[in-house]
C-alpha cells in the first residue's frame, strides 16, 4: 500500500507551547490510523495543520504525493474532515445542511443528490431528514455532523472525536459507519482519547502526549510495550495484612492492591501466573466471590511510558 | 467571485432579521411622514426651544420646514442610522466570527473554495443587505410621501442623502466587518464591531448638545453623513463621501489580506 499522507518533522507553537514537536509519520492507502492521547496531546492541532487551516513552524506535509498548502484545492476536494464541534447550520434541516456542505464539493445537482441521500443513509438519518438541528438529540447531531463531513465521498477522512459525548447506540453507528467508510476504499485519520474506539476501528495507532509520538504501531504491537502481562481482580470478603504480603511474594506478580473488598494483581511477563494463583488461593483456603482477569490495555500502555491515566 | 452555496445559506440565515427590521422601518417611516403638518412643526419648534439640547441630541434639527427636511430631521437623525446598523452589526458578525466560532468556517476552509471567494462572497452578503435595507427605506419614504402629501418631497435631493446613506452604511459596515474577520470569537467581534460604532453614535450625541462638548463631533464617524448639508446644497458632503468610500475599499482589502493568513483557533 502507498502512503497517501507523510508527514515529516512536523513542529507548531502557540506562544510559548509546544503543541507539536517533531512529529513524522505516514498513513497507507485504505488504513484506519488512530491518533490516540489525552485532551491538549496536539491531536487535533496535527489534524488542522495537515488541513492548512494552521501555520506551522517547520516540517513538511504531503497529501496524495503533493505538498499540502492552503490553496491545494484538488487535494482537498478528495478530503472530508469531520470536526470535534458539531458544525451545524440551526436554520438549515438535516437533508439541507448535508445539501450545503455536499455542495461545497460537488457542483452537478443530481450527483449532490444521490450522494446526500447515501449519506443520510449510512449515518442512519432517514427517519429525520426533514428535522431542525435543535429537535435532533446529541447522537443524532454528532451523526448529522459526521454525513456533512463525508457526503462528497472523499478519499481520505479526518474524524476528530467524533463520538464524544455520544449514547451508546449512535456511538455503534458511528463506527460501524466508519468501517463502512473504509470497507468502501477511504482512508481514515480517526482522533480520539477513547482507547476502546482505537481498538476496534484501527489499524495502527500512534500515541501522542504533549505534542510527542510516544509510541506507534498495531494495538498489539503497543501493549507488547508494556511489561504487564495481565491484570487480575479477586472479591474477597476479608482479607489479612499478611495474606496480602503473601500475594505479593507469588512469582511475577508486579503490584498488589486491596481495596474495598476488590484485590488487584498486576502481572509480569512469565508463564502460568494464573494457576499458580489459583494454586496459592487453595493452599491458603481463601474464599473468594468473583474473579476476573484482563490483559493490558492502552491505557496501561500510556501509563508505563508516561505515568499518567489517558483521560488524566 | 462568488461561492452560491455559502451565499444562499448566509442569506437563509439572515432574512428573517432583515424582513422584520424593514417592517419596523415601515411602520416607523410611514408614522413619520404622516406626522408632517405645519401645526404640529410649530408644536415641535417650541419644545425645540424649551429644550433644544435634547432635540439636538437625538439630531433632531429644527433649521428646515418642508417635509424633505422634516424627515432628514426625524429618520436620518436617528432611525435611519441606528436601524440599520444594528442589522449590519449582527449579521456581520454573524458572517465570519459566529461561522468560526462555532467551527463551521473550519468545514469551509477545508473545501476546495478559495478564501478569497469565501470572503467575496460574504461582503457581497453584507453589503447587498445594507443596499436592500437602504433602497427600501428610500422607495417606502418617497411612497408614503407621495400618498400623503403629493409632489413636496424633493425626490432628487432625497435620492443623493440616500446614496449617502448607503455609502455611510457600507462604510459602517466594513468596521464590523474587519471586527468580524479579526475575532475568532464573537464576543470580541461585537465588542469591536458594535463598540466601535455605537461609541461613536454616543459621541455624535453630545456633541449635537453643542457647546464645549462640540468639538467632539470631529472625533466620530457619524460627521460623515451630513443629510442637512446635501439638503442645503453643499459640497463639501460629497467629499466626505469619497473620503468613506476610499476608507471603506482600504478596510475591506484589509480585510481580505487579514482572512487569508488567518489560523483558526480550534
Amino acid at each position: 500500500m502507498k502512503n497517501v499522507i507523510e508527514v515529516k518533522k512536523l513542529n507548531k507553537k502557540y506562544k510559548n507551547l509546544q503543541a507539536v514537536q517533531d512529529l513524522s509519520f505516514e498513513v497507507k492507502e485504505k488504513e484506519i490510523l488512530g491518533l490516540l492521547g489525552p485532551n491538549g496531546s496536539g491531536k487535533t492541532t496535527t489534524i488542522n495543520c495537515l488541513l492548512s487551516l494552521l501555520n506551522f513552524d517547520s516540517g513538511s506535509i504531503n497529501i496524495l504525493g503533493k505538498e499540502m498548502t492552503p490553496d491545494a484545492y484538488d487535494i482537498k476536494s478528495k478530503i472530508g474532515v469531520v470536526f470535534q464541534d458539531v458544525a451545524v447550520f440551526e436554520e438549515l434541516t438535516v437533508i439541507e445542511n448535508i445539501t450545503y456542505f455536499c455542495g461545497l464539493y460537488i457542483k452537478d445537482k443530481k450527483i449532490r443528490n444521490r450522494y446526500v441521500e447515501e449519506a443520510i443513509d449510512l449515518v442512519g438519518l432517514n427517519d429525520f431528514k426533514d428535522f431542525y438541528p435543535k429537535k435532533l438529540s446529541g447522537g443524532l447531531l454528532r451523526r448529522l455532523n459526521i454525513a456533512c463531513g463525508i457526503a462528497h465521498k472523499p478519499s481520505i477522512i479526518f474524524l476528530d472525536e467524533p463520538t464524544v459525548a455520544v449514547d451508546p447506540q449512535s456511538r455503534n453507528n458511528i463506527l460501524e459507519g466508519i468501517k463502512k467508510l473504509n470497507k468502501e476504499g477511504a482512508t481514515i485519520i480517526y482522533t480520539t482519547h477513547y482507547m476502546e474506539e482505537v481498538e476496534i476501528l484501527c489499524d495502527r495507532i500512534i500515541i501522542l502526549d504533549k505534542g510527542i509520538i510516544i509510541a506507534s504501531g498495531t494495538s498489539k504491537e503497543l501493549k507488547e510495550l508494556t511489561s504487564i502481562e495481565e491484570k487480575v481482580t479477586i472479591e474477597i470478603d476479608d482479607l489479612k495484612q499478611e495474606i496480602i504480603e503473601e500475594f505479593k511474594k507469588l512469582k511475577n506478580v508486579e503490584n498488589v492492591s486491596y481495596d474495598s473488598k476488590l484485590l488487584y494483581i498486576t502481572y509480569k511477563k512469565g508463564k502460568d501466573n494464573l494457576i499458580n494463583l489459583i494454586e496459592f488461593m487453595k493452599t491458603k483456603k481463601i474464599k473468594y466471590n468473583k474473579f476476573f482477569s484482563e490483559l493490558p490495555t492502552l491505557n496501561d500502555v500510556f501509563l508505563e511510558l508516561t505515568g499518567k491515566e489517558l483521560r488524566d | 467571485m462568488i461561492n452560491l452555496p455559502l451565499f444562499k445559506q448566509s442569506i437563509k440565515s439572515n432574512y428573517k432579521l432583515v424582513l422584520i427590521f424593514l417592517a419596523v422601518l415601515t411602520l416607523y417611516i410611514a408614522i413619520i411622514v404622516s406626522m408632517y403638518e405645519p401645526e404640529a412643526l410649530k408644536m415641535m419648534e417650541s419644545f425645540a426651544e424649551t429644550m433644544p439640547e435634547l432635540m439636538a441630541m437625538f439630531g433632531m434639527n429644527m433649521e428646515v420646514a418642508t417635509l424633505t427636511g422634516f424627515l432628514i430631521t426625524y429618520l436620518y437623525g436617528f432611525l435611519f442610522l441606528i436601524m440599520p446598523l444594528i442589522v449590519t452589526i449582527i449579521v456581520a458578525n454573524r458572517l465570519i466570527a459566529a461561522h468560526v466560532d462555532k467551527g463551521s468556517m473550519a468545514c469551509l476552509l477545508s473545501s476546495p473554495n478559495k478564501r478569497k471567494t469565501i470572503i467575496l462572497t460574504q461582503m457581497q452578503v453584507l453589503n447587498l443587505i445594507i443596499f436592500a435595507i437602504i433602497a427600501y427605506s428610500t422607495i417606502i419614504t418617497i411612497i408614503s410621501s407621495e400618498i400623503v402629501f403629493p409632489g413636496e418631497i424633493e425626490i432628487v435631493k432625497l435620492m443623493l442623502i440616500n446614496l449617502s446613506l448607503l455609502t455611510f452604511h457600507i462604510f459602517l459596515g466594513s468596521i464590523c466587518f474587519i471586527a468580524s474577520t479579526i475575532a475568532n470569537e464573537t464576543k470580541y467581534s461585537l465588542m469591536f464591531g458594535a463598540g466601535i460604532p455605537l461609541l461613536s453614535f454616543l459621541i455624535q450625541m453630545l456633541a449635537n448638545m453643542e457647546g464645549k462638548l462640540d468639538i467632539l463631533k470631529y472625533f466620530t464617524l457619524f460627521s460623515f453623513f451630513r443629510p442637512l448639508a446635501i439638503l442645503s446644497g453643499e459640497k463639501y458632503p460629497y467629499i466626505l463621501l469619497i473620503i468613506m468610500i476610499v476608507i471603506t475599499i482600504i478596510i475591506y482589502t484589509v480585510s481580505i489580506k487579514i482572512f487569508k493568513n488567518k489560523d483558526l483557533s480550534i
